[in-house]
């Protein structure tokens, strides 16, 4: 089965800054990829990329349609959500509903409404006159309400409390979400949507370190805890990330040997926060 | 060409600038209508007496030669203020059309959306150039179907009730013709502003902040420029700034005083217009836009 979003060689260039160097990415049907960095890592660039909102070099196609040359066409099946507020301030809900059934081919407006109903947003409210959930939801329903194979959201529910947070994913996987399409979304808060996520892809410098799935990443990392007497042993093992807390160190090992680390502490598997954090504060990774 | 997605695209603008659209051509059109009625109330008796003996001695009118160009001068001074006013808004819209949807963002969603960069940018050049100024022609001929409306009501009082018939003054009015005369300048007066506008959108398109300095500033330290350089080189003539006065310079025939002298008004109108578009400031217009379009595709954020 062909990926529905395939990214080779992508490079980026701010003046003499290389932001986004040799990125390799497949995305195929049913896959919630998590594009997962710190600030400035390169994530949002390469999310624009994809869409075709900023020049790029390399190889994009995304249901094959080369992004900067079939932007609009591609748009059709693919859906958007950036990571600032970007409704426009003046527009009505009522008019944002028009606007999407006319301008787009794949928007089902009695979908936006019934997503729409189970809010307490009012048709004639302006965007300009919503909370910043509000907003969010309504950007949501607009963008769940188009038929689409590709959703890309960009830190999607940044600003946004809690409860909102669970109803936006719990929302995404209710209403979007099936085996025919694929969701790529960047956050910070991944400990948020680990459970969501099947692949993740971490970045760094503008580089991806890091490009598997979910479960392949708990098989390959395990988080070691080990008292004083047994930290030399355990370090030999070259851990990716140790931190020491209340006199229990705790150490992120890549691809160990899982019975000789069982014979000096305790293992468990890391979480996903855990490795992004690991990996992040180490020099290199395998 | 999806003809709904344009059609949906116009009302997105108005939409956006509905309020400005709305709003003042009306209160323009209210103080039209207002200001004579009021005038005439304020009226003395003796400036009373006067429009009376005039409106009594109607029926001499019709041998005032040129009442036909009269009538045409009224109606244009009737358009004037919308026109102008339209203008304002026009340039307005021009230089905020493309520079606020980058302001707040709201081009990400755009932008997000299958609809092409060349389509929106049309859209806009089109609203700006012909759906804004028609909106306020629009006012401008409800103002004068209401004079007129007013004028027959008294010209039907008068006429049963006094004996002062204004019928042969109505044939010499043409008031049709001359409302499409002037309608018909529309399409003219687009074009004739097209460089200038398509500046304006590619100065709302570049800038970063301030778009209205962004239009004036580079053309400003041109002027500033040439000025020098003339002075220099001791040439003779400052090309810039007599290309841009021949330009913006409002056309002679235009001028209500000189409406009456022309033989045939109702294509004064088109002729004037005509004569102010040029072959190269289309061609810059043109350019204007290609330089706009590529900005929006290639660096639409800010």
């Amino acid at each position: 089965m062909s990926p529905l979003i395939s990214i080779s060689g992508l490079n980026k260039f701010y003046r003499k800054n290389h932001v986004l160097q040799d990125i390799n990415l497949n995305v195929e049907a049913g896959q919630i990829l998590g594009l997962v960095g710190p600030n400035g890592a390169g994530k949002t660039t390469c999310l624009q990329a994809l869409l075709g909102l900023t020049r790029y070099k390399g190889d994009i196609r995304v249901l094959g349609h080369n992004p900067s040359k079939h932007r609009t066409k591609m748009l059709e099946s693919v859906a958007y959500i950036a990571d600032v507020a970007v409704l426009p301030k003046w527009i009505k809900v009522s008019q944002a509903l028009t606007y999407m059934q006319g301008v787009h081919p794949n928007f089902d407006g009695k979908k936006a409404l019934a997503f729409l109903a189970k809010t307490n947003i009012p048709m004639s409210a302006t965007v300009k006159a919503l909370s910043k959930g509000m907003v969010t939801q309504l950007h949501l329903a607009l963008i769940l309400a188009v038929d689409a194979k590709v959703l890309v959201l960009d830190e999607p529910t940044l600003g946004l409390d809690i409860l909102t947070r669970r109803q936006f994913y719990s929302h995404l996987l209710e209403d979007f979400h099936n085996d025919d399409k694929c969701i790529i979304i960047t956050t910070h808060q991944i400990e948020e949507i680990e459970h969501i996520l099947t692949d993740v892809a971490f970045i760094k410098d503008g580089q991806i370190v890091v490009n598997e799935s979910v479960e392949g990443i708990r098989s390959r990392f395990k988080l070691l805890a080990v008292t004083n007497e047994n930290l030399a042993a355990a370090k030999a093992f070259a851990p990716i990330c140790v931190n020491n807390m209340l006199g229990l160190t705790s150490m992120l090992f890549d691809d160990a040997d899982l019975d000789a680390l069982a014979s000096i502490g305790q293992v468990s598997s890391p979480s996903l926060a855990d490795v992004f954090v690991g990996i992040m504060t180490q020099e290199g990774v395998k | 060409m999806n003809l709904m997605q344009i059609f949906i695209a116009f009302r997105k603008e108005l939409w956006e600038f509905k309020k400005t659209l709305f709003w003042v051509p009306i209160v323009i059109g209210i103080f039209m209508i207002t200001a004579p009625l009021l005038q005439l109330l304020l009226l003395e008796s003796a400036q009373l007496r006067i429009v009376i003996e005039g409106v009594s001695n109607a029926d001499s009118l019709i041998h005032i030669n040129g009442l036909t160009q009269i009538f045409l001068a009224t109606i244009m001074g009737m358009f004037a203020p919308f026109i102008l006013v339209g203008l304002v808004i026009q340039l307005y819209y021009f230089t905020t059309c493309l520079f606020d949807e980058r302001r707040d963002q709201s081009i990400y969603f755009w932008r997000s959306l299958p609809v092409s960069d060349l389509q929106n940018i049309m859209v806009k050049l089109m609203t700006g150039a012909l759906v804004v100024p028609a909106i306020f022609m629009l006012a401008a001929t409800s103002v004068v179907f209401i004079f007129v409306f007013f004028a027959l009501i008294g010209s039907c009082i008068l006429g049963s009730g006094y004996d002062v018939s204004f019928w042969e003054l109505w044939r010499h009015a043409d008031i049709l013709s001359h409302l499409s005369s002037v309608w018909s300048g529309l399409f003219f007066y687009a074009l004739w502003m097209f460089p200038l506008f398509s500046w304006l959108m590619l100065a709302s398109m570049y800038a970063n902040k301030a778009p209205f300095l962004w239009a004036v500033l580079p053309v400003v330290l041109l002027l500033i420029v040439e000025f020098y350089v003339v002075g220099y080189l001791k040439l003779e003539s400052h090309y810039l700034r007599e290309a841009l006065w021949e330009y913006l310079a409002l056309a002679r025939e235009l001028i209500p005083g000189s409406i009456q002298q022309e033989d045939n008004p109702n294509h004064i109108f088109t002729s004037a217009l005509w004569s102010k578009i040029s072959l190269i400031g289309t061609a810059l217009g043109i350019g204007f836009m290609c330089l706009t379009h590529w900005l929006r595709v290639n660096r639409s954020h800010l």
